[in-house]
């Protein structure tokens, strides 16, 4: 579970996020939802430490994250698997490092159950013979799912995931949020995903935040989300005059 | 005033590159990797510079020795002492700022701008320790090799100059050469160049490692030319101090 309590941000004189508060349950997955340049990515930054927020705590199962020493800090983001929006993963290694990566450092498994752990990651995201590549070798959908295989490597707690699906075809997009939601269940992480696709929203959306202009402007769930009495979400969610008619007859 | 914000950021990288250093076993393979990479890497343009600088040298000083009151094994003893003292140290230390400094300030400036460093950091990874910890050591290991390559490259040179042009025999340049030795000169040289290995592994490291994400591609150039310009100041520096507290 991670909660976090009245956080804002600043860069310079813009103000990107506004006194948000949420919480994060464990076994869910939880979607961060919003326009491009609302915020979405800073709130991530901010709860795993990258940003420092101006105001408010990020809490992780009861402890307050800027209280914890540098030790304490270690601890958390050992249990912590992050998908950058652009996938950073590492040049310098070929695809299988960079899956091995996170156990090569913090797991006590033996060369040969690393590498069989990170071709089992490797399958989970629909790759199958490019352990040996390298990250420039791949198109951009391949690296996202890459970077999805080394953020779930370890068995995180804690599982971020910036726009997992953007810039895959819809079939691989489906395949990763289910993915994604298996393994909440799975393993019962906290697991927050950010999105602005729609089909996400619908398929895996236990409890949706709707953020706008830097402020938490809806909370929901897949099911109440298509019947909120909200114009901005609205606005947000039926882009398409059409579907809008199809869904709300208006 | 900038300089004193830039000194003090440095050091606070080094007390960060030197503290909480993770597991030991992936060091000792990082540092190998770089002390192939940046040192053995290196060897073959400082081979090449040091032949021609050694060939220069010798003619050089032929040339301006044409007196008959100068003995001509003066030509090998005035290669040996430039190139000892200076040329193998300093002047290669200069050449591989160009090198390796640009090419850790990219490395490292584009680790930052696609947030590979932040990956790093995120799962708890001392990035700083973890990326350039192992450059420095990789270099500071190397570097006495690189040295005394230099050294000998550099006097092949002048030798083989001395056999084409005829200004010198050879059995009279390598007399030279050994005229007068005192080992007490490539000590020094090793000394300095040591200082200097990780002058050019830390300061460009520098550079990368906090260059602003915001320029992108061209920040990372920027910061990579400033790197290079920074090193090669910060060695003629150090130069200039260690020779006079080594030989005053
Ligand atoms: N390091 C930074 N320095 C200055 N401004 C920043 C920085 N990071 C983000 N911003 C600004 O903060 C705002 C929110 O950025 P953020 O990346 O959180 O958006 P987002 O919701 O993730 O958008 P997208 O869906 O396009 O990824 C943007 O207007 C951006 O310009
Ligand atoms: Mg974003």
């Amino acid at each position: 579970m991670i909660e976090i309590k009245n956080i804002s941000k600043s860069f310079g004189e813009k103000q990107v996020l506004k006194d948000i508060s949420i919480l994060f349950e464990r076994g869910k997955t939880n979607l961060i939802i919003g326009a491009s340049g609302s915020g979405k990515t800073t709130i991530a930054k901010c709860i795993v430490g990258l940003q420092q927020p101006d105001q408010g705590e990020v809490i992780y199962d009861g402890a307050v994250f800027s209280s914890l020493g540098f030790e304490g800090k270690t601890e958390v983001r050992k249990q912590l698997g992050f998908l950058f929006q652009g996938s950073a993963l590492f040049d310098s290694m070929t695809v299988e490092e960079n899956v091995v990566f996170p156990l090569l450092m913090f797991s006590k498994m033996s060369k040969s159950e690393m590498r069989d752990r990170a071709n089992d990651c490797l399958k989970r995201v629909n790759l199958d013979n490019v352990g040996k590549l390298f990250p420039s070798e791949l198109s951009g959908g391949m690296k996202k799912r890459v970077g999805i295989a080394r953020a779930i490597s370890n068995n995180p707690k804690y599982l971020f995931c910036d726009e997992p699906n953007s810039g895959l075809d819809p079939q691989t997009a489906m395949v990763i949020d289910h993915l994604i939601k298996d393994i909440t269940e799975e393993y019962n992480t906290t697991t927050i995903v950010i999105t602005h696709d729609m089909n996400s929203v619908m398929e895996i959306g236990d409890m949706v935040s709707f953020i706008f202009k830097g402020q938490l402007w809806w909370q929901g769930s897949s099911s109440t989300i298509l019947g909120a009495d909200n114009i901005e979400l609205e606005d947000f969610i039926f882009a398409s005059k059409f579907i809008r008619a199809a869904v709300k007859g208006k | 005033m900038k300089i004193f914000y830039h000194i003090g950021k440095y050091l606070l990288l080094l007390r960060k590159i030197f503290r909480n250093p993770p597991r030991y076993s992936i060091y000792w393979k990082q540092t190998l990797k770089e002390m192939i990479s940046l040192g053995l890497g290196s060897l073959g343009i400082i081979c090449i510079v040091s032949f021609f600088m050694g060939a220069v040298i010798t003619i050089q000083s032929g040339a301006n020795m044409q007196d008959a009151w100068i003995p001509l094994y003066a030509i090998g003893y005035t290669v040996r002492q430039s190139v000892i003292l200076e040329f193998a140290s300093t002047v290669m230390a200069l050449i591989l700022a160009g090198k390796v400094g640009s090419n850790i300030a990219s490395e490292m400036g584009t680790m930052r701008t696609t947030e590979q460093i932040d990956a790093l950091e995120i799962m708890g990874i001392n990035a700083a320790s973890f990326l350039i910890l192992p450059k420095i050591l990789g270099l500071v290991l190397m570097m006495p090799f690189i040295v005394i390559v230099s050294m000998f490259v550099s006097m092949v040179g002048g030798w083989l100059a001395c056999i084409a042009t005829g200004i010198v025999s050879g059995y009279e340049y390598l007399y030279g050469l050994q005229y007068g030795f005192d080992s007490f000169g490539v000590t020094y040289s090793l000394i300095k160049s040591l200082f200097f290995a990780f002058a050019i592994t830390s300061i460009p490291a520098y550079h990368g490692f906090y260059v602003d994400v915001k320029g992108g591609a061209l920040e990372v150039g920027a910061a990579s030319t400033r790197a290079v310009v920074f090193t090669s100041i910060m060695i003629l520096i150090l130069n200039y101090v260690i020779t006079q507290l080594l030989l005053i």
